[in-house]
């Protein structure tokens, strides 16, 4: 009753703004962007007619900021790590943005390619050829970052996991902005480390049909098939756009030593995506769905019972996801902004073929936030959010239960947030909190604390936050008494501008995290527990160059375990976790040819890193080099309308088969990853 | 191993047959440049041509620019027309001429007679306007800006106005 109160007030609200705001509206139209706020993108898109009327002056400005300068990436206004916009030296986190330019010239595969090139990020093995996330060092997989892909949380809803390998579109995405630190105090339960937040392409960037079809070869298997169709128009207020993904490809081609030793070159690690997204916007009303079906296959172990000469030598696991978006934006005001959102999602994943664990979940959630610039210098943000989790299982057989024993569960969570930013002459300062109360575990808090200051080259950030992960419905079924794990960072970064095209920060950080949530089993007790504490510290350091003829982001990485209790994680008698190399620097670079060509190399040096000694005695894995190279081709037009892109390149030219390695003890050798490969590109495009 | 050499030789060829060097300068900004140049000129009241006529010395894709301009303005009320040579013997009358990069080498040799006849000389190449050029357009990074020479322009017999000369860099006094 509780939970349909709740539902009822915000739908009440939705439909009640809507009326409202349509008047409100009229009188947003003509409101024009001073050319000196114009992006560079905006500038390009400007028409003839449009340039012919300016005053000269203005054509003055434009064409200045058409040049290449470090201050493109500088300027760019971000809400990634606050509600107001604000740009990466001014915003109260550690963040980076990575640019559709960027993601295609590297040839970037998948999101792994993308995500290694940032600091503090890398890739380990779970189980069951689930590749996920590390962030500083510690693992993430289960609901620590949170991946976000046009406003739609992709975690998946029984465990909070990610899934990464050949999954997700790369080829239609505008930009991707990362929290490297905690994001809680805004996103809530899985923001508890980190933030991915992936903005595609909207109609208006689009005004074409696009067809993007790609293919790499390794040395002994092909890596990846596929095929990505992307539409888009605006038509007076109408801004639509609706993309399609399908893929198939395979982790590996090496072979993998699970029990027996399974030859990937022929079967065992392939993987297969299916993504829809569709996109509509009319002024302030927006709609968003997204579909995505992934599967990923697995191996057996030649002892589990089920593997015997009958059965395949492999399965697939699914992770089907539909993710919906209703949103309004109601301008009460020219200061105030009352947004209500209501979102539904249903997920069923780790689903196999007629096995009698499959589950099904749905989550309704419904969102209600305002935002409002109480002056040139404070702006205030609050709102409050409540969502209903309902799981229940998919077969209908006696043994089709959850581990505490029911066929159903459910769950609600109610939010409450608010943030403060305040720009004085001395620094800015940003006051905030979250506090998240669930019916099974209890409550959270999230306050955070960022003071950040600019001069003309110079910034430096002083940051605070408390974050958390809320116990999943994957957790509550095995104990019902977990607790939320809770996260204190500290951070201090400092930035410089050498020039007008580099550069440079610094950033530490030191996060502990208390009764982080894991896995147990031992000697046949299993389930999920609260241990102490663990986290780590450490630092990064980037350095930025943005010329006429190229660019180039060159990052080092360093962690060292914090305190921590937990045995799964550490590596006897070293300061590292199982699998998270302590050292990484990367070069992510492109050079422009020309108006059609660039060539850019992308260089990954990950240290040494240590499996589970348990799998191995000599559990040292050396350091290795993944160097890529991808030349690009693009807007060439083979008729006036028909610009295509071409693009060709080497991922691990030097073949190094940089392993997955699992990320705690759970008796694994490293999953292969994939021999060097050879990918070809190919874009077509039909403009209006 | 093979297989690398023959992608890095092909990656070496596409360098070297690109003759393209460095980032693409918008033309399209530089033929509304051009347009406003005109504006911010004052015109012989005795010139006699039905039409405005800007003339491209080389080649450049800045024409197809300036025959999307020309289609939708007007100068002094006149049409604007773009006519295209390649060398300087095909020069008839015109009110502007623009030197294309390649043939700045010529400007030194003409400079004088285009004076006389009261063309407004525009180019795109460094130390132009120490050889006799009105305007220069200038490229810092890929941004666009342009010098101007009063003191040419008044040899021309022209006069620029003080918007044009706050917008650009003076070149001399």
């Amino acid at each position: 009753m509780k939970s349909a109160k709740y539902i009822f007030i915000i739908i009440s609200i939705f439909i009640f703004s809507i009326l409202k705001g349509q008047e409100a509206q009229k009188n947003q139209n003509n409101i024009k962007i001073p050319p000196s706020e114009l992006t560079r993108e905006q500038i390009q898109k400007l028409t003839y007619e449009e340039l012919l009327a300016m005053p000269f002056e203005d054509l003055v400005i434009l064409a200045q900021k058409l040049g290449i300068s470090i201050d493109e990436l500088l300027k760019m206004k971000t809400t990634v790590a606050s509600k107001t916009a604000l740009t990466p030296r001014e915003t109260p986190g550690i963040i980076s943005i990575i640019s559709n330019e960027e993601i295609k010239n590297m040839g970037a595969r998948d999101l792994i390619d993308v995500l290694r090139t940032i600091p503090g990020i890398n890739f380990g093995y779970d189980d069951a050829g689930v590749i996920s996330i590390q962030m500083r060092g510690n693992w993430a997989n289960e609901g620590k970052v949170l991946l976000i892909i046009d406003g739609q949380q992709f975690n998946d809803l029984k465990y909070n996991t990610l899934q990464f390998g050949r999954h997700f579109d790369v080829n239609q995405i505008k930009r991707i902005e990362i929290i490297r630190g905690p994001g809680s105090a805004i996103y809530g339960g899985n923001a508890e480390l980190g933030v991915i937040n992936i903005i595609t392409f909207s109609g208006d960037d689009l005004k074409k049909i696009s067809v993007t079809g790609s293919y790499g070869m390794m040395t002994k298997k092909y890596g990846h098939q596929d095929l990505s169709i992307a539409a888009g128009t605006k038509i007076k207020d109408w801004d639509i756009s609706f993309k399609s993904f399908v893929s198939k490809g395979n982790h590996s081609d090496q072979k993998f030593e699970y029990g027996t030793i399974y030859d990937f070159s022929k079967e065992g690690s392939g993987t297969k995506d299916i993504n829809l997204n569709l996109g509509i916007q009319n002024k302030n009303l927006s709609f968003r769905a997204i579909y995505d079906n992934y599967g990923s296959n697995c191996v057996y172990k030649d002892w589990v019972p089920a593997a015997s000469d009958s059965l395949p030598v492999t399965y697939t696991e699914y992770y089907k996801t539909f993710a919906s978006e209703l949103k309004y934006d109601w301008h009460v005001n020219k200061k105030l902004t009352i947004s209500p959102k209501l979102n539904y999602k249903y997920n069923v994943p780790y689903f196999q073929e007629s096995w009698y664990t499959n589950s099904e979940i749905s989550r309704y959630d419904g969102n209600l936030i305002a935002n409002m610039e109480v002056n040139n210098n404070l702006t205030i943000t609050g709102g409050t959010e409540f969502f209903y989790d309902y799981g229940k299982m998919i077969e209908n057989t006696d043994s089709s239960l959850f581990d505490n024993g029911k066929s159903s569960v459910s769950y609600n969570t109610f939010s409450v947030f608010m943030e403060g930013t305040l720009k004085t002459k001395f620094a800015n300062l940003t006051i905030g909190g979250r506090y998240d109360n669930q019916n099974e575990s209890g409550s959270a808090f999230a306050p955070r604390i960022g003071i950040t200051k600019t001069w003309d080259k110079f910034h430096i950030k002083l940051l605070y936050s408390k974050a958390f992960r809320t116990p999943s419905i994957g957790n509550l079924v095995f104990n019902s008494d977990i607790k939320p794990e809770k996260t204190s960072v500290m951070e201090l970064e400092a930035g410089m501008k050498l020039n007008n095209n580099m550069f440079i920060t610094v950033n530490a950080f030191n996060t502990l995290i208390e009764d982080p949530i894991i896995w147990f089993d031992v000697d046949g007790e299993y389930g999920y527990k609260n241990d102490e504490k663990t986290g780590t510290w450490g630092f990064e350091l980037e350095y930025k160059y943005k010329f006429y003829w190229g660019y180039g982001n060159v990052n080092y990485s360093y962690y060292k375990v914090n305190e921590n209790t937990v045995w799964d994680y550490k590596v006897p008698g070293e300061n590292s976790f199982i699998g998270a190399p302590q050292n990484k620097i990367t070069l992510n670079s492109g050079f422009y040819l020309g108006k059609h060509f660039s060539i850019n190399p992308t260089i990954i040096y990950l240290g040494k890193s240590y499996m589970d000694p348990d799998a191995e005695t000599d559990n040292l894995i050396k350091g290795r080099t993944l160097a890529n190279c991808f030349v690009n081709v693009i807007n060439y037009k083979l008729a006036k309308k028909f610009p295509v892109e071409f693009g060709v390149g080497v991922s691990d030219i030097f073949n190094q088969k940089y392993p997955f390695i699992q990320s705690y003890r759970g008796g694994q050798k490293p999953y292969p990853g994939p021999s060097r490969e050879v990918s070809v590109r190919l874009t077509v495009s039909f403009e209006k | 191993m093979k297989k690398i050499k023959f992608s890095l030789l092909c990656i070496f060829i596409l360098i070297v047959l690109n003759k393209q060097n460095g980032y693409a300068q918008d033309e399209k900004f530089k033929s509304i440049f051009i347009y406003n140049f005109t504006k911010l000129i004052e015109w012989p009241s005795d010139n006699q041509f039905p039409e405005f006529i800007i003339t491209i010395y080389g080649n450049s894709g800045i024409i197809s620019e300036l025959q999307s301009v020309a289609s939708k303005m007007k100068v002094v009320n006149k049409t604007i027309v773009i006519k295209q040579i390649t060398s300087f013997s095909q020069l008839t009358a015109t009110n502007v001429i623009y030197f294309c990069k390649e043939k700045t080498a010529d400007l030194a040799n003409f400079i004088a007679e285009l004076q006389r006849q009261h063309i407004l000389v525009i180019t795109e190449k460094t130390n132009s306007c120490e050889l006799g050029a009105a305007i220069n357009f200038t490229n810092k990074s890929g941004s666009l800006g342009f010098e101007v020479s009063p003191n040419n322009i008044n040899k021309s017999g022209l006069s620029v106005s003080k918007q044009l000369l706050s917008l650009g860099t003076v070149i001399g006094k």
